[in-house]
């Protein structure tokens, strides 16, 4: 029988921090982070030719890796040679899912609903790249990350997915449960140029 | 208190002044100062106490090389020790104290070992405690306590935070010297991104010490600031002040620090102390500059010798003269302009002593003219004076060599300006693995061959002129610029064209290599000549070890610690061979030099560990049911970076208690757990059947749809990897689970063999883990608690080891009949979501039936009085599934699976391998520890042959006795018989009998209970 737990003291940190927070002399909110609960999010594994799905979900799927395309608020992330992430109205899930899989039908593919693995924020502001450079590698300089771009790299200790929907815009996705290690690093990292985080 | 300020820099009326407090005195310096300047501003030179003999040490140099004046700084948990007085800026109540010094550092005990330094040879550590090596520790007790530097601070809760940033850029470019700012002007232009670091508060480098020179028709100090005031109107150039470059790594991988708020009174609340910079640059320029040697003479280290640099520094940067009545000893031209300099500023020259034999007549002139005696082929043979120069012996040295003692002379100085040359500062270059060549005029390294995408320019790449520098500057940057442009054999001229004009005065920086001044005594006699200052080696220490055998630069650095440590060389290193070089009678290129490490300057651990510290050191998950956990009081525990839920204890009830209840509860009523966090695997295609079979290592081709089958995994050296239940959801989709802490790791081990391995199989993998919560219920109540939450599911035809979908209570639900706990058990999948309304709902549902919620500490006990294994628990990647005792899951029909060839190997067949058998205590309430070992007679003399060891013991509340697993040698077939667990307390050995692994209900009977 275990004595003791090992890491008593780590305990998850999210209520720590202020949701919001002005560094003195500051007028405005450096990043804004507002959770989207609201996102249905399909993974999709296929090497079904892109066009295929304009009927379907009404738009192709990206062929250029870590970019998105879009039709309207829906949007497909490249993740992989054959892997995508949907993203699409919660209600839509399950007609999206019902259009793919009869489009798709008799091929070899994969689709999972995954709304409720993951946790999507929206990031505005005009400290939204410095902040993720804190704890993430990838170049988030305008020139190399613009609107329509993606990537799938790390925040701190967590994976993240990263969608640049504009200059100072930028969409995160991390897997749910480390949604109060992300909002936590996020508050921290972005106390240098005050934050708001809205959870709805 | 004398004041060092020259007349014409007068601070007081134009910089604001600042108090600070040194070893507990308060003193006063100006804005722009560093704590070295202030300090000798004040006329203070001692600040510390050397490494090994305690001796008093001065402010020798002005920056990154000096070794001496190294401070501890901040007061109570803000204690930083080791810090470069050179590098402080100074701000309004700094607290400084000097180091390695007891009682004072005007008297310091320590001293003795000055005195005593015959007994501290080079190697003297090595030699003298080598034996008994038992006493090691203590000696390196009261080792550690009389040697080193500062200590950390006593308080370990650092309130101050450190940040990290990653950046990605074109160009980096280390050094903000007149070539660094010349080379990022040159390169601005092309709109490419742009990063010009620089280690102090001020751009200008060494041009910073010579404001008499021009550039581009100008003072150098308006060139300078209006370059910088161009470089920030770019918006792809990043300038970067207070930032030390002190890490180069591959692929132009650079660290740098910088100090965002060390310079400031009352930082910022929000604002971090320091700043680590992961760079990535596409090309690197290094403008890194030069060092001063020092010469290696008798008595070179009292306070009050000083590089002649760092002299010039001081007094053009700061405005601070070092001292009143000075002595230049130089074997270069260069070093005449500092005498000059000194003199016109009011200090009294005594004299210039150069080694050489004969100097240019130019200056011998201007010598004359300045009123400064010049001793040509003169040497230092001795110092004098405490806490504080007093006079320097000089004499001739004839054309052999020989030391003319007669006609010694005596010097009363307070300074010494020394000049040994000048070194290129290759420390970036060399950490980058570029090679080294050997300059013949200037006797120092200059890059040679780059590895990495890097160039030096400047003073750094030997090119000491100013003019020379700026075109170096210039041609770098351009032909970066312009990699893809046809135009690049134009560069030459185009180089020219944007290159300034400079005054044109030649530097004078080619030196006589007199490695070691004689004394015109034998080696060894005389005062000390020290070679590296911060590891108080001298040069005879380094003739010693050559003298010793010890022939290779590189053995010689580690017997001597010359270059080691902080300093890494930075004004040691050439002399260091030099004095090696003559010694062994060879030239110094055939001996080569030592590796320059990382970091260039010391660098706080705080920097490094930025904010993974504290709640953020590692992510904590959770699951959707977790605020019920908290909010029922249950413990938790960590499993992977999970928590879960322990066990729940009521009003009163200890662990034990308490777990006992969850544990009757499950097997009498029903018992709830959260068990989301298994991890769940979409695996799909045509294939995915196939895939199974190759996987794990029973069959899965004859699964039917709907139904559940236990697997084992293994990797490929046959041992058990991870287990779980994998369910067919259709002919050509399966819901695969896994262990919790190994979810991430199958996932990435069953993609790697799919892509690399069996790129034929059609089969895609989806983790799903976190789309589902999943609640376990277990229990003869089980069913009855999902009839009253409400349910469409039929459970009459719901037999073990199958899976239904429907609805609980309106959730959308998938059930797998499965177990654990060998209960009738649902396995209540939702989308995670509903995870809280279900576990609330059942929870309700259940009251009536006496529903306990249980943790892991209970899944754990009430797996093994079924005799069921945790991978991790009973395994530890050694254990087969032979060991296990679980042949019947090994297919011999497949024709081959992960680990197969593995586990035909003969010694997986050996009958004395570590075997999982059962145990029973003769004491029924004695619990054995988890990780005993088992013997057979616990009075064997020792070493006691060992047996194996206990991976899991419980109290089982349901057998009314203790239980537990070990895997001991051959234990299948000692069935029955009696091992001793001996105690490490001193209690009596634990007497147990082995037994099955299963201890509870053998034939299932519960497990496939219809009711």
């Amino acid at each position: 029988m275990q004595q003791n737990s090992p890491l008593s003291a780590m305990e998850p940190q999210g209520s720590s921090r202020p949701d919001s927070y002005l560094p003195d002399g500051a007028d405005q909110y450096g990043v804004t982070i507002t959770s989207q609960p609201d996102a249905g999010l399909l993974n999709l594994r296929t090497t079904a030719k892109a066009e295929l799905f304009r009927s379907a979900v009404g738009m192709t799927l990206p062929q250029t890796p870590n970019t998105v395309t879009n039709a309207g608020t829906r949007l497909a992330v490249w993740l992989g040679p054959d892997e995508y992430l949907l993203m699409v109205e919660d209600e839509q899930t399950d007609q999206v899912t019902h259009a793919l899989s009869s489009v798709l039908a008799g091929q070899h593919y994969a689709l999972n609903t995954i709304s409720d693995a993951l946790a999507v924020y929206q990031l505005e502001g005009k400290a939204v790249r410095e902040v993720l450079s804190k704890g993430c590698s990838v170049d988030l300089h305008s020139s190399a990350f613009s609107a329509g771009q993606s990537f799938q790299s790390r925040l701190g200790h967590a994976g993240i997915t990263c969608i640049c929907t504009a200059e100072s815009s930028i969409t995160l996705i991390c897997r749910y449960s480390f949604s109060d290690y992300v909002e936590t690093w996020l508050k921290d990292a972005a106390t240098e140029y005050g934050y708001c985080l809205n959870k709805k | 208190m004398t004041n060092m300020r020259i007349s014409s820099e007068d601070a007081s009326t134009t910089r604001k002044a600042i108090s600070f407090t040194f070893d507990g005195k308060h003193y006063t310096g100006y804005e722009g100062d560093t704590l070295a300047s202030a300090l000798l501003a004040n006329n203070i030179h001692l600040v510390g106490r050397s490494f090994k003999y305690h001796r008093p040490r001065g402010i020798m140099a002005a920056g990154a090389e000096e070794p001496n004046a190294l401070v501890e700084l901040g007061v109570g948990a803000r204690v930083e020790p080791n810090l470069k007085a050179t590098q402080i800026e100074l701000y309004e109540g700094l607290v400084a104290r000097s180091q390695n010094r007891f009682p004072s550092l005007g008297f310091d005990i320590g001293e003795i070992n000055s005195v005593l330094s015959k007994l501290f040879p080079a190697g003297f550590y090595y030699k003298t405690f080598m034996w008994p090596a038992s006493m090691w520790m203590t000696y390196e007790h009261v080792i550690r306590h009389a040697a080193g530097l500062g200590k950390v601070a006593k308080d370990p809760n650092d309130p101050d935070t450190y940040d990290k940033r990653h950046a990605h850029f074109d160009i980096v470019i280390a050094g903000g010297g007149v070539t660094g700012i010349m080379a990022a002007l040159a390169a601005a232009p092309s709109g490419q991104r742009i990063a010009l670091l620089e280690e102090t508060s001020e751009y200008g480098g060494w041009m910073l010490s010579t404001p008499d020179r021009m550039i581009d028709g100008m003072a150098v100090s308006d060139w300078i600031a209006a370059s910088v005031k161009t470089l920030a109107t770019y918006d792809n150039v990043t300038l970067l002040s207070r930032t030390s470059l002190f890490g180069y790594g591959d692929h132009n991988h650079l660290l740098a620090v910088e100090r965002v708020t060390d310079h400031m009174a009352h930082p910022p609340a929000h604002l971090p102390r320091q700043r680590l910079w992961k760079l990535r640059a596409r090309q690197v320029i290094l403008a890194t500059g030069a060092f001063e040697r020092p010469l290696v003479f008798s008595g070179n280290d009292r306070p009050g010798v000083m590089l002649a640099s760092a002299c010039q520094t001081y007094l053009k940067r700061y405005g601070v003269l070092c001292g009143r009545r000075a002595v230049l000893v130089t074997n270069n031209d260069e070093a005449y302009e500092t005498a000059f300099d000194m003199q016109q500023a009011g200090c009294l020259v005594r004299a210039i002593i150069d080694v050489r034999q004969s100097v240019k007549p130019a200056l011998r002139k201007r010598a004359a003219e300045a009123g400064i005696s010049l001793k040509t082929g003169h040497t230092v043979t001795s110092t004098s004076g405490h806490k504080k120069l007093a006079r320097i012996t000089t004499a001739p040295v004839s054309e052999q060599g020989e030391v003319q003692s007669s006609q010694s002379e005596y010097l009363d100085c307070d300074l010494v300006m020394m000049s040994g040359g000048i070194s290129p500062v290759v420390h970036l270059h060399s950490q980058a693995r570029g090679t080294l060549k050997w300059d013949e005029r200037s006797h120092c390294f200059r890059p040679d061959k780059t590895h990495e995408a890097e160039v030096s320019i400047g003073a750094c790449n030997g090119k000491f002129d100013l003019s020379a520098g700026l075109k170096d500057a210039v041609t770098a940057a351009l032909r970066i610029t312009h990699l893809n442009d046809s135009s690049l054999d134009k560069s030459a001229e185009r180089a020219d064209e944007l290159t300034p004009d400079t005054d044109m005065r030649r530097t004078g920086w080619a030196s006589e290599p007199v490695w070691h001044l004689p004394n015109g005594l034998p080696p060894g006699q005389g005062g000390k000549a020290f070679v590296d200052w911060q590891n108080d080696v001298t040069a005879s220490d380094i003739q010693l070890a050559a003298r010793e055998g010890f022939h290779s630069v590189e053995h010689v650095k580690r017997y001597t610690t010359t270059g080691m440590a902080t300093d890494q060389g930075k004004t040691s290193n050439i002399n260091a061979l030099g004095i090696l070089s003559d010694t062994l009678g060879k030239a110094v290129p055939e001996i080569g030099t030592t590796t320059f490490r990382m970091p260039f300057s010391p660098t706080s651990i705080g920097a490094i560990a930025g904010r993974d510290i504290k709640g953020l050191f590692d992510p904590v998950r959770t699951t959707r049911m977790d605020s019920w956990h908290r909010a029922h009081g249950a413990e938790f525990e960590h499993v992977g970076q999970w928590m879960r839920a322990w066990y729940y204890p009521q009003a009163g009830e200890d662990m034990h208690t308490a777990v006992n209840r969850e544990v009757k509860a499950a097997r009498t009523t029903a018992g709830l757990l959260d068990a989301s966090t298994l991890g769940k695997i979409d695996v799909k295609g045509p294939d995915a059947a196939e895939f199974l079979n190759r996987v794990y290592t029973n069959g899965w081709s004859q699964l039917g749809i709907g139904k559940c089958r236990y697997g084992l995994m293994l990797k490929d050296d046959g041992m058990v990897m991870d287990d779980g239940v994998t369910t067919r959801l259709a002919d050509d989709h399966f819901h695969m689970t896994t262990t919790t802490g190994g979810a991430a790791g199958v996932l990435d081990w069953l993609e790697e063999w799919l892509q690399t391995e069996w790129p034929e199989l059609d089969v895609y993998l989806t983790s799903v883990t976190e789309q589902w919560s999943v609640a376990t219920l277990s229990g003869p109540k089980a069913r009855a608690i999902l009839d009253a939450a409400g349910t469409d599911i039929d459970f009459d035809q719901f037999p073990h080891m199958s899976m239904k979908d429907g609805h609980i209570n309106g959730l959308p639900a998938r059930l797998f009949r499965v177990s654990f706990t060998g209960e009738a058990s649902y396995e209540i999948n939702v989308p995670a979501r509903y995870g809280l309304a279900l576990w609330t709902t059942l929870m309700k549902a259940g009251e009536a039936f006496g529903i306990t919620p249980y943790g892991t500490e209970a899944m754990h006990v009430l797996r093994a009085e079924k005799g069921f294994i945790i991978v991790g628990q009973e395994t530890d990647g050694t254990v087969t599934p032979h060991d296990l005792g679980m042949n019947w899951i090994v297919s011999k029909k497949k024709p081959d699976f992960i680990g197969k060839r593995a586990l035909a190997r003969l010694s997986m067949a050996e009958p004395d391998r570590k075997q999982l058998v059962g145990l029973r205590t003769a004491d029924p309430s004695r619990v054995i520890p988890e990780g005993a070992h088992a013997v057979l007679d616990p009075n064997a003399p020792l070493p006691m042959p060992m047996l194996g060891h206990v991976t899991s013991s419980y109290y089982s509340p349901n057998l009314g006795h203790s239980i537990a697993m070990a895997l001991l040698k051959g234990g299948h077939q000692m069935m029955g018989q009696t091992v001793y667990i001996p105690m490490l307390d001193g209690s009596d050995p634990i007497e147990a009998t082995i037994t099955s692994t299963v201890f509870y209900d053998p034939n299932g009977d519960r497990l496939n209970a219809t009711e």
